[in-house]
């Protein structure tokens, strides 16, 4: 979903892996503390980045840690970076026909708790299917900064949960009662 | 704190020995209540956050007022499973070391367990109260390994004896019972079908879960102290099925002799919890009715006409807040006109702030003296 002059959103540029496809650099630091806040990683802002393949950076190793991806920092001149001036996690809590709710929790930017409702079809059509009560998404509202001269933009992202496994299900499965009187 | 300024400008301090004192907190998400029973002893039902402070609005309030809630809280109810009844109950546990935990009979499941493991362990954190029950568990697990007396929950059923005590006051003397009207078994067997229910499948992808319709779960509560009965009627309805909901209460409780004179208004004030043999055979008439408002997911509590109902059975009618929030407005231009431009709707989460309090002596004749905290305000003259 995108706002202003980008006809091509953050949102667009994801393959399926979640990984951005284009060339574009992500602004390190930025990313990193958006993610940090997101994902509880602890370590120093800086030297990582989320997905993002680098293009014209120099060398260094890229080590994935699950979906993150760990390289050094690439030179400035380059770069072409999303700035979040608000972010929030959102949380569906009903469906509609073409709409949905949900309950905003902030993540940077103003900290007041908010509920919105939302159209489906500024969801990608990749995403939509993840809209139920329950799904976890993040929108973010900032500027794309490039080269060329900066964009207004709106990203609205469904967060990829695995599935459930009997593993899962099965070590869960113990009883409390023991708290509970007779 | 700049909300605990009452609207006659009365100086915080706790009650006296022998008064009564209920107090209502809420923002438009969230309810909690404060009562004083006795004697510097209080009793706390539900849980909200303070939203300044982000801390249990009973124990700022508490503490305001110069107390020790380790020792002065006798009484901790979880009345269901809700987000805006138990935000911060874990809290409020870990800080009220010696109170008895109550909650519904419903909880007691094996399959409400499983959902609490599955659903409480990290991967979903602060989702849908489970995160707080599990706080709550997990102390009274760790107290249970210590030796600690109070290590279990109790657990609200029709017409149960929660707590009592014997008081001498000078000449006088007086007895404190609190008993549990809810839930029925038929609202516990619903629930905990319903509980059984949500325990996924392999293959199911991961999302939040979302807390069942518990309403007819949650615990209502008779209190009396003295000559006062108040009636904390959380968040039950009125049902189609006489098995539940009020009805049950109405035909087969035999601890609601007397009548109350405080009504703490179910659910929100909604028209599904809206009994009229409630307000006829429960409460005396023109009762001090205490409400907070609701909003989530485009469901706003009290509606208007709910308000004209409450205002038209009592002029004694105070709600926290005004329920129907108020329209986001952020302060970043590029955020404001980017968010109105996207979403067909936006809307802060908290309608506001308020605490009612009300304070009154043991005998029904006493003065009762409302005061009103940020939003409050009376139904019948707004």
């Amino acid at each position: 979903m995108s706002v202003g002059n980008s006809s091509a959103a953050t949102s667009a540029n994801l393959n399926k892996d979640n990984v951005l496809t284009s060339s574009d650099r992500v602004d390190i630091d930025r990313r990193f503390q958006e993610e940090a806040l997101v994902t509880g990683i602890n370590s120093s802002p800086g030297d990582l980045t989320r997905g993002v393949k680098k293009n014209g950076t120099t060398g260094g190793s890229r080590v994935e840690i699950g979906r993150l991806v760990v390289s050094p920092p690439a030179p400035s001149a380059f770069t072409e970076f999303f700035r979040a001036i608000q972010k929030w996690e959102g949380k569906v809590i009903r469906l509609a026909d073409d709409t949905f709710t949900a309950t905003l929790s902030p993540i940077v930017g103003d900290p007041t708790e908010l509920e919105a409702e939302m159209y489906v079809e500024d969801v990608t059509p990749d995403e939509r299917h993840f809209i139920e009560p329950g799904a976890v998404f993040y929108w973010s509202i900032g500027y794309l900064e490039r080269p060329s001269g900066r964009i207004r933009e709106s990203v609205l992202r469904f967060r990829r949960l695995p599935v459930w496994t009997k593993d899962d299900i099965s070590k869960n499965s113990g009883d409390l009662s023991a708290l509970f009187e007779e | 704190m700049p909300y605990l300024r009452s609207s006659s400008g009365t100086v915080l301090s706790a009650p006296n020995h022998n008064e009564v004192e209920v107090s209502i907190f809420g923002p438009g998400y969230g309810e909690a209540i404060a009562l004083h029973v006795e004697c510097g002893k209080w009793i706390l039902v539900d849980s909200c956050l303070e939203p300044t402070s982000g801390q249990p609005a009973q124990v700022q309030y508490l503490e305001q007022l110069g107390l020790d809630v380790s020792t002065a809280v006798k009484l901790v109810v979880a009345t269901h499973w809700h987000d805006d009844h138990v935000q911060g109950i874990g809290t409020l546990v870990a800080r009220c070391r010696s109170a008895d935990v109550v909650m519904s009979a419903a909880l007691k499941s094996e399959h409400f367990s499983a959902l609490l493991r599955l659903y409480g362990e990290g991967a979903f954190p602060g989702s849908s109260g489970v995160t707080e029950f599990v706080n709550v568990l997990r102390l009274l697990d760790e107290r249970r390994q210590a030796g600690t007396k109070i290590n279990m929950a109790k657990l609200a059923v029709p017409d149960k004896l929660l707590y009592r005590d014997s008081i001498l006051d000078h000449d006088q003397s007086y007895d404190v019972e609190i008993h549990s009207l809810s839930p029925s078994d038929a609202s516990i067997v619903s629930a905990q079908l319903d509980f059984s229910q949500r325990i996924p499948l392999s293959g199911e992808r991961k999302k939040r879960i979302v807390p069942p319709h518990t309403n007819a779960t949650s615990v209502v509560l008779w209190v009396e102290i003295g000559e006062r009965r108040l009636l904390l009627g959380s968040d039950l309805e009125k049902t189609a099925d006489p098995k539940t909901g009020w009805t049950v209460i109405l035909n087969d409780s035999q601890v609601t002799r007397e009548k109350a004179f405080v009504y703490k208004v179910a659910h929100h004030g909604s028209e599904s919890s809206h009994d009229p043999g409630v307000w006829e055979r429960l409460l005396h008439e023109q009762p001090y009715a205490l409400l907070s408002p609701y909003m989530i997911g485009g469901n706003i509590l009290p509606k208007d006409g709910d308000i004209d109902r409450l205002a038209r059975l009592t002029p004694n009618a105070y709600m926290t807040a005004t329920p129907g929030g108020r329209r986001f407005r952020m302060s970043n231009r590029v955020v404001r006109d980017t968010v109105e431009s996207v979403a067909k709707e936006i809307r802060g989460i908290r309608a506001g702030w308020g605490q009612v309090r009300l304070r009154c002596g043991i005998q029904n004749d006493a003065l009762c003296h409302v005061e009103l905290f940020g939003d409050a305000h009376n139904i019948a003259a707004s």
